[in-house]
């Protein structure tokens, strides 16, 4: 059923009870008013007849009576002119009147005056007869029908104004009983009110807030959410819009579903294009050491047994070849070290970034003790990854800082972090040579390097590693820079474990004061 | 809320009641009478006919007449049974006969014409008037032999009449001789048993006899063309269920019930005549054949009423009574005998007599 019959039915529903529970009384008090009307009316016209019938009856009496005495028929011809006339009016009436006990006491009432006129006639005659017998019979005839006459007006009188009380007495009892019956209605429309109150909540307000609750929970990324199915199995546009979300919902659920199954395969299948290559980085690397070694051997054999055998130029030849050989087995190194660290094994936890940087910077200071360079570190810089992996991490961010900050005198060298689009961002930070940020996008790749051999010295491999390190987290890295003054590098670690605390404290970051051993 | 529906469903079922009692077949139902039926059938319940509990005991002296049809009419279609009453019928002949039972206490009501019913009053009996069943000016007449010169009541001059002497019989005929101008003392009265009418008159023992509906057919017949009946149109008759006062006050509920199950008997003889003759002829056959019932049927109305009719022919029968020397004393106030109030809870429109119980 549509909503709006569902809301319209009842309400139509109680007004057409209303409108025939009206009707209803109305005709019901109407044909009280009536019944008491005519009731009324008959007893009007039932007491104007008796009392016609009585004065007329009283009247002829009066000149009977007067005749017998002088026999002057004074007004007997005028009394019996209106006896005939009452009688007449009695006749007409008696044929209005349908009720059997009235009928029966209207009849009693016009046998009577049949009777009574009768012994009036014979009374006349016996008066005018003079024989005083005659009279005397007469006359008691005509007293005992004047007396039954009396009794059956008494009689038809006392039936009307019953008649009439009991139409009253009923019409009053109709009126109240109409009442009840029409507070009954009134209770019923109300009952009928709150049951389509009820109906409508069940079958519209509810399966409505539940459809808004489903299509809120599945915009909320709760893609199983589906609507009761007894509520698409109702006909009305609730239903319907029930119907259409499950199937919807259904299928976006299955397009979800074959994209996943689609990254997946596609992760799976570059994965293993991925193992294949470093694996076969690895073995190429491997297989290299092996010659290189055999080269690097025989080339000191040679410079060292056969050096006096050979002129200068052979001599320097021979330093190169080894130069060449030595440098080929440190890239070899870095690639074996960068194809290790795509393939170990990562353990997640809680790592002090500030100790691992304190403990590389030292290192570093070690190895070159005369170098002034000033060290700061933010305090409870912490992170969550694999310790040996961000430790390769900063060891090249650290390690590149402190050479391209070789050339100056004193260097400034900085770890923290800090808030960069939304999420936390780890920097090293130093002042030395920086780059051209035209030459930004090779930064990262493998074998790039900005500078000269001769300049700062290495393989090109140390920010791949740094990428891979911040990649196998999830995480990225970019970074900044100006030529000679410095450059800033910068990376995240993913968002799969970002357990990362920055503690926001308003004291400064200590510093460490790389002096002079 | 029970209490409002109950009192609805009594409203309706009494409207309803009276409107099916009083209209006869010419009842409409109304939308209320719907309401209320359509209520009574959801509350399975009405007004049960039958009222619950053992049934009431009456004794019931009646004198075997047509005219008291209501009485074998509602005893022969169970209105009686329907009512809870158990009656047990006590016969006689004559209404004098069943009124001496009640006075005696062998009966708590008689079936009785007003005549012996004034009589007792007059004297001072504490009777109690239930309800009439019957009134009529053609009842009882007096059947003459046309071969004795008799064509009208001033023939009855000089005739032997038979009749049976302190009944009401002799009231009939005082009223018809009265009025036709025919001195008492000019006629004979013979002292006549009703088995003995039909040998005396065709026997020429008699003139004429007082005989009462329906024996002046049965009469008629074996007289054949010599037959005459003289009827007085001066004289109504009434009959009616009379007992003890202090007996019918103290059976209210026996009472009310009584009047139920004459009132519904009523109806019946209103509406089959036919069955109710059959009804009257089997209950009364051995004493008069049917054919005679049928042929005085319409000269009576039975009706159960207290109406001024009795009032009236009780008070010129006690001032007859006075005037013929049979009582000295006033005479009495007939209101206070008949007893309205069992009639007015039944059927107030059939009670038009005036007391001082209605105007209560």
């Amino acid at each position: 059923m549509r909503l709006g019959y569902k809301i319209l039915l009842p309400q139509a529903l109680m007004i057409l009870l209303l409108l025939i529970a009206s009707a209803a009384l109305l005709r019901d008090l109407k044909q009280q008013e009536e019944g008491l009307r005519a009731t009324s009316q008959r007893l009007e016209r039932d007491t104007r007849l008796a009392g016609l019938v009585k004065d007329v009856h009283t009247e002829t009496a009066v000149e009977v009576l007067s005749y017998r005495i002088d026999k002057k028929a004074r007004r007997i011809e005028a009394t019996l002119s209106a006896d005939r006339e009452a009688e007449n009016a009695l006749k007409r009436y008696a044929v209005d009147v349908t009720d059997p006990l009235q009928h029966a006491l209207m009849d009693a009432v016009v046998e009577s005056r049949d009777r009574i006129r009768r012994s009036r006639l014979a009374l006349i005659q016996a008066i005018d007869a003079g024989k005083e017998g005659e009279i005397q019979a007469a006359f008691d005839r005509w007293r005992i029908h004047r007396r039954l006459l009396d009794a059956s007006l008494n009689d038809w009188s006392a039936l009307s104004l019953y008649r009439f009380a009991s139409a009253s007495e009923e019409a009053i009892r109709g009126r109240a009983a109409i009442v009840r019956l029409l507070l009954y209605g009134v209770a019923l429309a109300i009952a009928i009110a709150a049951a389509a109150f009820f109906y409508v909540r069940l079958t519209v307000s509810r399966p409505l807030g539940m459809l808004v609750n489903g299509i809120a929970s599945f915009g909320g990324g709760k893609l199983g959410v589906r609507i009761d199915p007894r509520i698409q199995d109702s006909s009305d546009e609730v239903g319907q819009m029930a119907k259409a979300f499950n199937k919807m919902a259904l299928d976006i659920e299955d397009l979800n579903r074959g994209l996943e199954l689609r990254v997946h395969e596609r992760t799976a299948q570059l994965e293993a294009a991925n193992k294949e290559l470093e694996s076969f980085a690895y073995s190429v690397s491997h297989d290299l050491r092996a010659p290189l070694r055999t080269i690097d051997g025989f080339s000191k054999i040679l410079e060292e047994d056969y050096s006096e055998k050979v002129d200068e130029e052979g001599r320097d030849s021979l330093r190169r070849v080894r130069a060449a050989a030595q440098k080929m087995g440190h890239l070899i190194d870095d690639i074996l070290k960068l194809s290790r660290l795509s393939r170990s094994d990562m353990t997640y936890e809680q790592v002090d970034l500030g100790a691992l940087a304190d403990s590389i910077v030292a290192e570093l200071r070690s190895t070159e003790s005369t170098r002034r360079v000033t060290y700061r570190v933010a305090p409870g810089l912490v992170a969550r990854g694999d310790k040996t992996l961000i430790r390769i991490l900063l060891e090249n961010l650290l390690a590149n800082s402190w050479k391209f900050t070789s050339k100056h005198s004193t260097a400034q060298i900085e770890v923290g972090a800090a808030q960069k689009e939304g999420e936390l961002a780890y920097f090293v930070r130093d002042d030395g040579a920086g780059f051209d940020m035209a030459h930004v996008g090779a930064l990262f790749a493998p074998f790039q390097r900005l500078h000269g051999m001769s300049e700062f010295p290495g393989t090109g491999i140390g920010l791949a590693t740094v990428r891979r390190v911040v990649q196998r987290h999830g995480g990225r890295c970019w970074a900044e820079g100006e030529v000679e003054k410095g450059a800033t590098f910068y990376f995240t670690l993913g968002a799969q474990e970002p357990t990362l605390r920055l503690q926001q404290t308003q004291h400064p970051p200590h510093e460490r004061e790389a002096l002079p051993a | 809320m029970g209490d409002t529906v109950g009192k609805l469903i009594e409203a309706h079922s009494n409207v309803l009641r009276s409107a099916i009692l009083e209209a006869g077949f010419r009842w409409i139902p109304s939308p209320r009478c719907l309401a209320a039926f359509l209520l009574l059938g959801a509350f399975g319940c009405g007004v049960p006919d039958t009222p619950s509990g053992p049934p009431l005991k009456l004794t019931i002296a009646e004198a075997s007449q047509p005219v008291f049809a209501l009485v074998y009419v509602a005893d022969a279609r169970g209105f009686l049974k329907e009512a809870g009453l158990d009656v047990t019928f006590n016969s006689f002949s004559l209404g004098r006969d069943a009124l001496t039972s009640v006075l005696e206490g062998k009966s708590d009501l008689a079936t009785v014409y007003e005549t012996p019913v004034t009589q007792r009053i007059y004297e001072g009996r504490d009777l109690a008037i239930v309800s009439m069943l019957h009134t009529s000016a053609r009842n009882q007449g007096v059947l003459a032999r046309r071969d004795r010169g008799i064509s009208g009541p001033a023939d009855l001059k000089g005739k032997k009449i038979g009749l049976s002497l302190g009944s009401g019989q002799e009231y009939v005929l005082s009223v018809l001789l009265a009025t036709e101008g025919v001195p008492p003392e000019s006629v004979t009265k013979v002292q006549v048993e009703p088995d003995q009418y039909e040998k005396l008159l065709l026997g020429g023992g008699i003139d004429a006899v007082l005989v009462f509906n329906p024996l002046q057919f049965s009469l008629g017949r074996a007289l054949g063309e010599r037959a005459v009946m003289l009827y007085s149109d001066a004289y109504t008759e009434a009959s009616m269920l009379v007992g003890m006062r202090e007996i019918v006050a103290g059976k209210r509920e026996t009472m009310t019930r009584l009047l139920k199950a004459l009132v519904k008997a009523q109806d019946f003889v209103d509406r089959n005549r036919d069955e109710a003759i059959r009804i009257v002829a089997a209950r009364l056959a051995g004493r008069f054949e049917e054919a005679f019932i049928r042929e005085g049927w319409n000269d009576f109305a039975p009706a159960a009423k207290l109406d001024n009719v009795l009032l009236t022919t009780m008070t010129l029968e006690a001032q007859w009574m006075k005037d013929s020397g049979k009582f000295s004393g006033p005479t009495p106030d007939f209101r206070k005998a008949i007893f309205v109030d069992y009639m007015m809870a039944v059927r107030p429109g059939a009670v038009t007599v005036q007391t001082a119980e209605t105007a209560r």
